[in-house]
């Protein structure tokens, strides 16, 4: 019985031993490499490293997310580029963007909606953290206007693809449902956040070597003058242009090509480009180049250049920037004297639906890394971009001078001259077709599409796509392209299911409308 | 009558007498009778020590001859077993007991046990019998369908590969549904069972309803499975087992370079193609993928197992060895070894102390094993299967790669340029994926009974594992676009240690016709993982392709990634205070009533709303106890018991340490002069009020034992209403939340029903003295209708990037969880002015881009466009019933076992339809193409092959590429011979040979009806060239000493 009263006592002790260490044995919180929001933003570093590292988010760039979307929607949707990957069979929701069959299901246009929202949802919880943070206000206003910029680029990226969205400045409860705000409010939103921007961002000069890649005024301004000319507001799209012309930060580089040597980064053109680097450790964005290479090249495949704007280009007489934009089977590559024989898949092949890949997202070979992280940098806006909104902005406003100057630095720097007779439609004209050819695979051709109207007042697009579309009818008619024809893998009728009545916006996707519980609607016709 | 007989047994006595007295054998007659009084017919009468012996007619007669003093022994199924002295006896009449062994048995039911006739919750349980004759590593494949209510999933045919078990259907949407796993009293895992030697396992017990596993609090929620090992007992006796099997893989046909070409052609033609992709295909030679790709596994098992007691202590203890090699055997194609080994001591000091030991370490090493399925079944069978190692050398353009370290060998399979498949050999040319798993469980306790009635327990139980794994992957250059110019060496260690203690008291009483037994009991535990990870990886990692160079040790350079995990508290167990107690119940053997109550505090949930609390109430009535049952409890119906119960346990904790947190994760960015920044953005914005799930069910249960016995039945019904499931609730996008791609948050909202009933038949009978047999039939039905996903309906099944990209299935309120969901087919197109005359009321087309050979689709709601709304339920992934039969015979020393099980009701997903979707170029069963749709009236089942697929086909989700999956296949048939007595100081020697999955009987298209559990409740039933259970053929002998 002694040593029964032992056991017993033992367990006792156990007993209370063990309940009397259970609230340290509780009290586990997270244990990942997390650290709870409610007890960061403390310093002045820890806001500065936050903002930086939000930068990341205007360019999803995984092969999929917004990165994609710019050249399926930005070019593969218009009269620039094909999906192009006929080797591999199972890209249908990119397909039904670029033959305009999509619904509102898509996931490719689904992608693009959640990515620039949750970016938006980041910058907002950012820019809450460091309002409370104890740190001086001037750094904590600067850091703000950062994320406004970078939140305002991607409100614009919303109102261009979407129409009127519901606009998020804070962060809500899980519960929360939004209606959709009008075009003009989310327009007036991201002028509010630009001009918040400019009167605090410090000028890319002002800015030290390795800060190059921030939000600078000259980027406010210059995407503010892109909003503009979106708006149709021409007196203060060239304003606003002019601004960034006469700030003497940007010039364009004296060669067209330099801008698509690989090593490119921040230089004199630049004015806001996200960074990408070819670094597995630490894991720093990489550009998903190998998108946009042949398949026969070590690339997917995606997105090749029609044979239409190679002939615009040919029209033209702009061999420049011909060879800088478009691959073409067979031919040597611009900037790559190891690369004399072209294979975009071999002929007649049905690798891919053109023969040609752009030439501005190639990586020379003998500059590919071989961890296949590729550092080029995705530039958002350049200055050739300014000048040719301030181009058109003067155009709309008939001041046919001020556009003409513009015009023509843009094609001298490519050899080629200007008839600086050209005024009215003519001018106009010009100026659009020049944004065409400067800009091309650069993922706005299909929103200037949109935007652009003729004498009437159509959208330039009506004109294009659809059944009777001029690219649709020389594609299905005229085109006796080698590769193209040959290739009817991916449709040669591309376009031909546009429908001006539906496609001048993309569907807000479904899955949005169901988490919404109804409180979004949709655009019409989807 | 009765008197008669013993005026008549009387007589004999005197005859036998005079007989006894002859030395002579003697004849014995006699009648046999059940208690009450009824002839037993059946019963076996044979004379001790000899092997002589008859059976009892239909009057329960029986006469045999003995020598004079004979003892019988007479026995019968379900009676207890008696001894007759024969000395001075010609006629006996002898009246059985019945035996209440089966209800007498004890069931383990938590930190107790009980007998079966006291339980008044829902426990099945399975004995070592009915799990010992499969070979298997886990001994979960042994117990499919054998115990009602618990359903296994098949993990598929690779090496190792784990089973999934459902008790009482689904309890979960997003989470586990997998049980808790006790092992003599250890928790020891979720679902698997793979840590433990099947051969140890003394018997099983699945506590299934809430009422009974609610004891185990929010652990408990998805069912128990309770474990107890073969323990000491007796004098000491020497098990050696051993079994070897051929594992042969079905061979499927694929189509040859002809057909294949000549489809590829034809598609080609049909898709308006100018040139055809293999113009000539009578000169192409062919490659039978699948023949090269499989051949023979094998599979083995090696058991040296003791028992023994003596004077108070008592040991078991095992030693086992178990392989299996993948159906690739002749190279790289993946094995699995486990050693395990077990010891249980038990001692007794005194009759109020006890202790005892247990230590079950396992050792487990594996090559990964590659699916090939795919790649064997979709590759191009045009392409030759190997070039040579100098063609590859001369394939890689000059100056591509360092060539440091290149092994040509691994780039010698070829791969398609047309469909981009590379010959699977390339997959077992570069596995080299290494694990070693070293797992250990103790367990102590120590009891002690300091007053009568009163039993004081402490066990303190523990468990260290240690995972490690090594990868190499070699460079290769397949083809321009499929090569790697890095060696890559990685390795990753992970440690998880568990320590829990246990407090309980036990104290039964009773007084008068009244048992009372109350628990009350306290428990603490805590769970750790640790984790480092490294890589090294670079054109010049290691200096040679040689073995010894393929671990990060023998690499240069530096480490390229390296991780690493710290998680006190780590799901699925986190840490853990709980206190439980339970009060049983009865009046006179024949009420029962039981309660249990728990509570539990987990460090996985925001301490502002720790604590949980799991009740439940049950009861039991022994019908067959009554007076007025009278008489039948000895004829038709022996016993009768109604149950009826109802729990609330907790289900699944929430999924990861500190998920009530809103935090900001890690991230880096380049800056513009090549550095980079280090920083934190948002990662989560986190629901603070998340806690455990909730399971509430009544259960209703029925068992009964009629015919002298012979019949077993169990029947059950019950009703489950799993609550406060974690959903992920959909987050307005717009609000942008960070986690996620669809941006979610995680709240207790979700709500299911689960009903169904299980069905258990038991028979069994001696035909002749010699000749024994039973028949065990299952029959488990369950159906879960989603009640309340909240803002997460619906939930979408699809795969992550795939043809058809937005969605297979879906969740939803008032529907089965993962329905198949999308478009009903109304046939296929026969003409182009068919498809154009398929018009809504305006006269617009429906599907404008159909022509002849596309699918039409079924425009559902009758309105004026073909859309989402018209998409419907389309089947249901899940079984409406699954059962099991076993049925053995014993004819003296030769027995057979057949085991079948069966699956009736679900539907799956046919990837190898979808796979045909003409653009992908993937190879096919011979004459499957020949089924689509090629003229009109060829098919109006399966589209044409014909690319652009502008009407959708293969994008959207139709009925077309669903197949019914009803089946029944034999799991089991084996034979075995016992000799008696071989040799001195053998017991006995069993050998046999047997057949596992020997043959399925269905009509099923698809390559696997018993398909492995695929991803989740809401996306289930793809039958995606998972890898293909082999048929095993093996032999095996078992010797006790």
């Amino acid at each position: 019985m002694q040593r029964n009263s032992f056991f017993l006592i033992t367990g006792l002790v156990l007993l209370t031993a063990t309940t009397a260490c259970q609230k340290s044995l509780l009290t586990v919180e997270n244990n990942s490499s997390a650290v709870q929001t409610s007890e960061y933003f403390t310093t002045a570093d820890q806001c500065n490293t936050s903002t930086q590292v939000c930068y990341q988010y205007i360019d999803w760039n995984s092969w999929w997310q917004t990165f994609n979307w710019r050249y399926l929607s930005g070019e593969a949707a218009s009269d620039n580029a094909w999906i192009n990957n006929t080797y591999q069979g199972s890209h249908a929701t990119y397909n039904a963007v670029s033959e305009y069959t999509l619904d509102a299901g898509n996931d490719r246009n689904e992608a693009q909606w959640i990515q620039l929202y949750k970016a938006i949802g980041i910058f907002n919880n950012t820019i809450e953290g460091i309002q409370g943070a104890p740190i001086d206000s001037a750094s904590k206003t600067k850091f703000i206007a950062e994320l406004k910029f970078l939140r305002s680029w991607s409100y614009f990226d919303l109102v261009r693809n979407y129409g009127g969205v519901p606009i998020v400045l804070k962060t809500y409860p899980a519960n929360t449902h939004l209606p959709r705000n009008s075009v003009n409010e989310v327009y007036d939103q991201v002028i509010t956040d630009l001009n918040a921007a400019i009167a605090v961002l410090p000028r890319k000069s002002a800015y030290a070597a390795s800060d190059k890649f921030r939000a600078s005024s000259g980027a406010a301004q210059a995407l503010l003058a892109k909003v503009y000319l979106y708006k149709e507001d021409w007196a203060n799209a060239e304003a606003a242009a002019l601004q960034v012309i006469n700030s003497g930060d940007y010039q364009l580089e004296t060669s067209f090509g330099k801008l698509w040597d690989y090593a490119y980064k921040n230089g004199q053109e630049s004015i806001f480009e996200v960074q990408n680097a070819s670094s597995q450790n630490p894991a720093l964005p990489a550009s998903a180049l190998y998108m946009m290479n042949a398949v026969a090249d070590g690339g997917w495949g995606y997105y090749g250049p029609t044979s239409d704007l190679e002939n615009a280009y040919l029209t033209a007489g702009d061999s420049i920037r011909r060879v800088w934009t478009i691959n073409r089977q067979g031919r040597p590559v611009a900037g790559d004297p190891n690369n004399t024989n072209f294979n975009a898949g071999g002929y007649p092949a049905n690798q891919s639906k053109s023969g040609r890949f752009p030439r501005k997202w190639y990586v020379p070979k003998a500059q590919r890394p071989a961890n296949n992280l590729f550092s080029r940098d995705d530039i958002i806006l350049r200055f050739a971009d300014v000048l040719l909104i301030h181009a058109e902005a003067c155009a709309m406003q008939n001041k046919p001078g001020d556009a003409l100057a513009s015009l023509q630095k843009v094609r001298s720097r490519v050899g080629l001259t200007t008839d600086m007779s050209l005024s009215g439609w003519d001018l106009i004209t010009a100026v659009r077709n020049e944004r065409r050819l400067e800009l091309a695979f650069e993922g706005d051709r299909l929103y200037d599409l949109r935007r652009w109207k003729d004498q009437s007042g159509t959208p330039v697009i009506n004109s294009i796509l659809g059944p009777n579309g001029s690219f649709v009818r020389y594609n299905t008619q005229t085109s006796t392209d080698i590769f193209e024809t040959h290739n009817t893998i991916e449709p040669q009728n591309k376009g031909a299911h546009f429908n001006p009545a539906i496609h001048l916006l993309w569907p807000i996707p479904t899955s949005e409308i169901v988490a919404s519980g109804s409180v979004l609607k949709q655009n019409p016709g989807y | 009558m009765k008197r008669r007989l013993l005026l008549l047994s009387l007589l004999t006595f005197f005859l036998g007498g005079s007989v006894l007295s002859q030395q002579g054998p003697v004849v014995i007659s006699g009648v046999i009778t059940a208690s009450a009084g009824t002839p037993l017919a059946g019963a076996n009468v044979a004379i001790k020590g000899e092997s002589k012996g008859v059976i009892t007619d239909d009057q329960g007669k029986f006469s045999l001859s003995a020598r004079p003093g004979a003892i019988l022994v007479v026995s019968h199924i379900g009676y207890h077993t008696k001894e007759i002295h024969t000395t001075g006896k010609t006629f006996i009449t002898e009246a059985l007991t019945i035996s209440g062994q089966e209800m007498e048995n004890a069931v383990v039911i938590g930190y107790q046990t009980a007998s079966r006739k006291s339980v008044s919750t829902s426990i099945a349980s399975v004995s070592a019998k009915d799990i010992e004759s499969y070979t298997t590593g886990n001994v979960g494949n042994a117990l499919e369908g054998k115990v009602p209510g618990l359903q296994v999933v098949s993990g598929g045919g690779l090496p190792g590969a784990q089973p999934k078990i459902l008790i009482h259907g689904l309890s979960s949407i997003n989470y586990n549904n997998n049980p808790l796993i006790i092992v003599d009293g250890v928790e020891s895992e979720f679902n698997d069972l793979n840590f433990i030697n099947p051969s140890d396992i003394a018997t099983i017990d699945v506590l299934e309803d809430a009422s009974a596993a609610a004891i185990y609090g929010a652990r408990g929620g998805q069912g128990v499975i309770v474990v107890t090992t073969k323990r000491g007992k007796g004098a000491p006796t020497i098990n050696v087992a051993g079994t070897y099997g051929i594992n042969k893989l079905p061979r499927i046909r694929l189509a040859g370079a002809q057909e294949y070409a000549g489809v590829m052609n034809q598609e080609a033609a049909v898709s308006g193609q100018r040139t055809l992709p293999f113009p000539d295909p009578s000169k192409l030679t062919s490659a039978d993928y699948w023949k090269n790709t499989f051949d023979d596994g094998h599979t083995q098992n090696y058991v040296v197992s003791a028992t023994g007691g003596h004077n108070g202590t008592s040991l078991y203890g095992s030693f086992g060895y178990y392989r299996e090699d993948a159906y690739n055997a002749t190279s790289l194609g993946g094995n699995w070894q486990k050693y395990t080994a077990r010891l249980n001591a038990d001692m007794e000091l005194n009759k109020a102390v006890k202790i005892g030991f247990s230590v079950a370490p396992r050792y487990e090493t594996w090559l990964s094993s590659p699916n090939n399925t795919y790649a064997a079944y979709s590759m191009d069978p045009t392409v030759l299967p190997f070039k040579s190692q100098d063609s590859v050398r001369k394939s890689i353009p000059n100056g591509f790669m360092d060539m440091t370290a290149f092994n040509p060998l691994y780039s010698t399979p070829n791969r398609s340029t047309y469909n981009s498949i590379t010959n699977p050999a390339f997959n077992y040319l570069t596995n080299f994926g290494k694990n070693d798993y070293f797992g250990s469980q103790y367990a102590a306790y120590l009891q002690v009974a300091p007053v009568k009635g009163l039993v004081l327990k402490t066990a303190i139980e523990g468990f260290v594992n240690v995972g490690q794994y090594n990868n190499y992957v070699p460079k290769y250059y397949l083809a321009s676009n499929g090569y790697n110019v890095n060696a890559q060496l990685s390795s990753q260690t992970t440690l998880y240690t568990r320590w829990k203690i246990t407090n309980t008291a036990n104290y039964k009483i009773t007084v008068k016709d009244h048992s009372f037994d109350l628990l009350a009991g306290q428990s603490t535990d805590k769970y750790f993982v640790k984790a480092t990870s490294a890589a090294r990886q670079g054109p010049t990692a290691i200096p040679l392709d040689d073995p010894s160079f393929q671990y990060i040790s023998a690499a240069t350079g530096t480490i390229t990634g390296g991780g690493g995990s710290y998680q006190p508290g780590a799901t699925p167990w986190g840490n853990m205070v709980s206190y439980f107690g339970s009060l049983r119940y009865n009046y006179k053997q024949k009420y029962y009533l039981a309660g249990t109550m728990r509570a539990d505090a987990s460090s996985l949930v925001n301490p502002l709303y720790r604590w949980g609390y799991f009740p439940t109430v049950s009861g039991a009535w022994i019908v067959s106890e009554e007076p007025f049952f009278g008489k039948l409890a000895d004829k038709a119906i022996n016993y009768l018991k109604l149950r009826a119960s109802w729990g609330k346990s907790g289900g699944n904790l929430p999924p990861a340490s500190g998920a009530y947190l809103t935090v900001l994760g890690a991230t880096t960015y380049p800056n513009a002069t090549g550095g980079y920044i280090q920083g934190y953005a948002p990662a989560t914005i986190a629901n603070p009020e998340i806690r455990w799930e909730i399971q509430k069910d009544y259960t209703f249960g029925l068992e009964a034992r009629a015919l002298n016995n012979k019949l077993d039945i169990t029947a059950e019904k019950f009703i489950r209403n799993p609550s406060n499931l974690l959903e992920n609730i959909t987050v307005d996008y717009i609000l942008g939340y960070p986690q996620g791609y669809y941006p979610t948050q995680l709240a207790n909202i979700g709500k299911m029903t689960t009903n169904g009933w299980d069905l258990s038949i038991g028979y069994k009978d001696n035909i002749t003295r010699k000749l024994r047999f039973s028949a065990n039939l299952t029959v488990s039905h369950s159906k879960s209708i989603v009640k309340d996903l909240g803002t997460a309906d619906p939930i979408l099944g699809h795969e992550a990037n795939d043809a058809i990209s937005t969605f297979r299935s879906r969740l939803t309120k008032g529907h089965e969880p993962g329905a198949w969901y999308g478009y009903v087919t109304d046939g296929v197109f026969q003409s182009d002015a068919e498809a154009a005359a398929y018009v809504n009321k305006n006269g617009t087309r429906l599907q404008p881009t159909a022509k002849a050979g596309d699918l039409k689709f079924r425009n559902t709601n009758g309105d004026s466009v073909l859309d989402s709304k018209d998409f419907s339920d389309l089947g249901s992934p899940w079984p409406k019933f699954t059962g099991n039969l076993t049925l053995t015979f014993n004819y003296g020393n030769f027995d057979l076992r057949a085991e079948f099980y069966g699956s009736f009701g679900a539907e799956y997903f046919q990837s190898y339809r979808l796979n045909m979707n003409p653009n992908s170029h993937l190879n096919f069963k011979s004459g499957f193409a020949d089924q689509f749709w090629h003229g009109p009236g060829t098919s109006n089942k399966f589209p044409v092959l014909r690319y652009p697929d502008q009407n959708g086909n293969f994008s959207k989700m139709s009925g077309f590429f669903l197949a019914k999956a009803d089946f029944v296949k034999c799991n089991l048939l084996q034979f075995g011979y016992t000799i008696p007595k071989w040799i001195r100081g053998v017991q006995n020697l069993r050998i046999f040979v047997a057949a596992q999955n020997l043959f399925a009987v269905t009509k099923y298209p698809g390559l696997n009806p018993d398909l492995p559990w695929y991803n989740n409740v809401g996306y289930n039933g793809v039958d995606n060239y998972q890898a293909l259970p082999s048929r095993v053929f093996l032999v095996g002998l078992n010797l006790n000493l």
